[in-house]
């Protein structure tokens, strides 16, 4: 009950800021400049719906409805599940039946790009930002955000990474929050027995996302995933060290159950959430939802450890980002949208009604930040502006995913295997496989 | 007199083939041929070429089908299809026919009892693959909380390299046991009482009965229940997708994951334009079979 009513204070408090904020002097810049597109439609496609009832999808329905005042423009909200979205934007562009603007995931980006299915934003960049306030954006500059040197979206919000731990248990523990990977193992065989587990990764290859634990694994520990001329690296020693700490948390530290082979990162938050696990990497946009299932007061979050106490592992970036793809029919009307979002004081209120980390810096300077309810988003912030580093993001991310993730699979059910000829196999099958596409 | 009567007797050396059916029927039937016959023309073409995602780049002959020929993937995606079809099927149609022969009897209760067993088949795949997934799912699932809470070790085939494979194959024969079953009732309120009573009369036993008479009388529509079963479990996608994911590795990988894979997770069009050629040609072997066996079903 609590939750809710904390999740509805916010969402009160979100949208009176954000109607504050429309009315302050320069907020409301197309106000001024009139409505030249006034009544257009335009067909979004997402996987978050503005009638949705998480708070993301609560954030979404009031900027909705801000934009829509601002600028006369009605978006029609297509729905589609979020691994969906990229395929059905490449064959919708082939068949001239692409949306006006779209979300497109992170690891979609590089593929969608190459497929030709986004058109450049660079005009309409130049002409909204000066030099200066680009610096202002996270990570839209990283080359893994960039085509050829290109712009072909923005991202909307940041996600970042870290390590969820069940404060409560720590503390019964009587042990400190742990920093290195050894502090896992200790604190995870202290909790684990009676269905619970201590530490959770994910092996289901249902959905290949798991460069976001196995980046910080690999990379934390010194190693590449891949080099800069494309070919596959994790077959060094550190990714050797990686992948054995990964086996021996099933089989040697028992810390982490055997079914990881098969789970998702679904069935793995699903796990943290009933109280069945105590620590994995999952990223800032779900802390909201985690934190309402297990309490707030019960989650610690701590920087994704390393083998060095002094030096965490980086937190890989991700996040969501939008586009307008190629042949849309009013492209214009779509920048006005995606500029809209990339707002600082529509990415502020994000962060007070949805916890979404901001893309720009700037909007971090909201005195929301200094609350102590956006305290953990601070946090997230400091780690971030500290240690952090792009998630891998070309356009064969997913065979990549699932070389790593066979040869995981391979480690973990054959745990004699030699390790380091099981990566070497999964990087040759890789090159080989990328190269001819 | 009819249109047909009219034109027959203009000109008579045509009374045979009268074209005017053919006309009405021409544009429904260029917008099937056009439907089925496009898109086949559009993989073939694209699986003689390297792409960059729908951009054809180069011709390369054969070197798609060499490539996937060659590569041991394929051979594993070949096998499990092969295990998965051939021994789900037939699973299937021992379960449906079981079900069959014990529900024949029409009651209230089995009327009941074929609704329920029909619930799978109608189910959409993803509700049953998280079921089963929630089930046998190792640590987390209520079945292993019960085995565990009566002292025994929990189970999930799943992560088994052995019993991934037999499981999914299980699973899915289940899920398309209505379907079977319905068939082959329909069978079997062909066979007229007579000839079971005849059996009876002449001393058969019941499993003799169904051995010497139902099955060889079930025979024509067992053949079409198999093939069209087989068609439908080649091209079953979503119920191991949601379930493994192909995995463990690739033990559970169809040929049908691979082929969604390679086309929507990996944009390597010419690849799966070679994996769907492959395809195609089975499914128009087991079409042909399919009609062969209708035919000769509806001579009999």
């Amino acid at each position: 009950m609590s939750s809710f009513i904390e999740t509805r204070r916010a969402v009160l408090a979100g949208s009176a800021a954000l109607a504050s904020s429309f009315l302050l002097p320069g907020a409301g810049r197309a106000q001024a400049q009139g409505k030249p597109f006034d009544g257009q439609p335009i067909v979004h496609w997402s996987f978050l719906s503005p009638e949705g009832k998480s708070v993301r999808e609560q954030a979404i329905k009031l900027h909705e409805e801000a934009f829509r005042k601002e600028t006369g423009i009605n978006v029609a909200f297509e729905i589609y599940p979020f691994a969906e979205l990229a395929r059905r934007l490449v064959t919708a562009v082939q068949a001239n039946t692409q949306p006006d603007v779209t979300r497109v995931g992170w690891e979609s980006i590089p593929m969608v790009s190459k497929a030709g299915a986004l058109s450049p934003l660079d005009a309409y960049i130049e002409k909204a930002f000066d030099a200066e306030q680009r610096k202002d954006f996270l990570i839209d500059y990283s080359p893994a955000l960039l085509t050829n040197g290109q712009k072909t979206t923005m991202q909307l919000e940041t996600i970042s990474h870290a390590l969820f731990v069940r404060k409560d248990w720590l503390e019964r523990a009587g042990m400190k929050p742990p920093r290195t990977w050894s502090d896992v193992v200790e604190f995870g065989k202290k909790v684990s027995g009676d269905g619970r587990w201590g530490y959770g990764f994910f092996g289901g290859k249902q959905q290949l996302v798991h460069a976001v634990y196995l980046q910080p694994h690999i990379h934390g520990r010194g190693g590449r995933i891949l080099g800069d001329d494309g070919k596959a690296t994790f077959t060094d020693d550190a990714a050797v060290r990686a992948y054995k700490f990964l086996s021996d948390c099933v089989h040697v530290h028992k810390i982490t159950p055997p079914d990881v082979v098969n789970m998702s990162w679904e069935d793995q938050t699903d796990a943290f959430r009933t109280g069945k696990l105590a620590m994995f990497i999952d990223g800032s946009h779900r802390y909201r939802d985690h934190a309402r299932a297990v309490g707030a007061d019960n989650i610690l979050l701590v920087e994704i450890p390393s083998d060095d106490p002094a030096k965490p592992s980086p937190t890989p970036l991700t996040g969501w980002s939008m586009g307008i793809p190629k042949g849309a029919k009013t492209p214009d009307a779509a920048w006005q949208y995606i500029q809209f979002y990339l707002r600082p004081e529509v990415q502020a209120a994000n962060a007070r009604i949805a916890g979404a980390l901001p893309s720009r810096r700037s909007a971090a300077g909201d005195p929301y930040f200094k609350t102590p309810e956006a305290a953990y988003l601070q946090w997230w912030l400091d780690y971030t502006a500290a240690n952090s580093e792009p998630m891998i993001n070309v356009p064969t991310a997913s065979r990549l995913t699932e070389a790593m993730v066979d040869a995981l699979h391979e480690v973990i059910l054959k745990p004699n295997s030699d390790i380091a000829a099981v990566l070497r196999r999964a990087a040759a099958g890789y090159d080989r496989v990328a190269q001819q596409q | 007199m009819t249109l047909t009567d009219t034109r027959a007797r203009r000109s008579p050396h045509r009374a045979k083939i009268d074209l005017f059916p053919y006309a009405l029927m021409a544009p429904g039937l260029l917008l099937v041929l056009f439907a089925t016959l496009y898109p086949v023309i559009f993989v073939v073409q694209y699986s003689l070429f390297s792409t960059n995602v729908y951009e054809m780049v180069r011709f390369v002959g054969a070197a798609n089908y060499v490539f996937l020929f060659q590569d041991e993937r394929f051979l594993e995606n070949l096998w499990n299809t092969a295990v998965f079809v051939i021994v789900g099927v037939a699973l299937c149609w021992t379960f449906g026919l079981t079900l069959a022969l014990a529900l024949r009897r029409q009651s209230w209760g089995t009327a009941v009892l074929r609704a329920i067993v029909l619930v799978p088949w109608v189910t959409n795949q993803v509700v049953l693959a998280l079921m089963w997934k929630l089930l046998l799912g190792g640590e987390f699932s209520p079945l292993n909380d019960l085995l565990r809470s009566v002292g025994l070790p929990p189970v999930n085939p799943f992560i088994s390299l052995e019993q991934a494979l037999p499981t999914l194959t299980v699973i899915n024969a289940w899920r398309a046991t209505g379907f079977a079953m319905l068939m082959l009732l329909a069978g079997l309120a062909a066979i007229p009482k007579e000839v079971d009573e005849a059996a009876e009369v002449d001393g058969a036993t019941k499993l003799q009965q169904i051995r010497y008479v139902i099955i060889p009388m079930l025979r024509p529509i067992s053949m079409v229940c198999i093939v069209t079963l087989m068609i439908s479990f080649f091209n079953v996608a979503v119920l191991p997708l949601v379930l493994t994911g192909g995995g463990p590795l690739h033990a559970t990988e169809l040929l049908s994951i691979r082929l969604y894979r390679e086309g929507f997770e990996n944009f390597d069009i010419a690849l799966a334009a070679t994996l769907t050629v492959f395809l195609i040609a089975i499914e128009l072997l087991l079409a042909a079979l399919y009609f062969r066996l209708v035919k000769a079903g509806a001579q009999s």
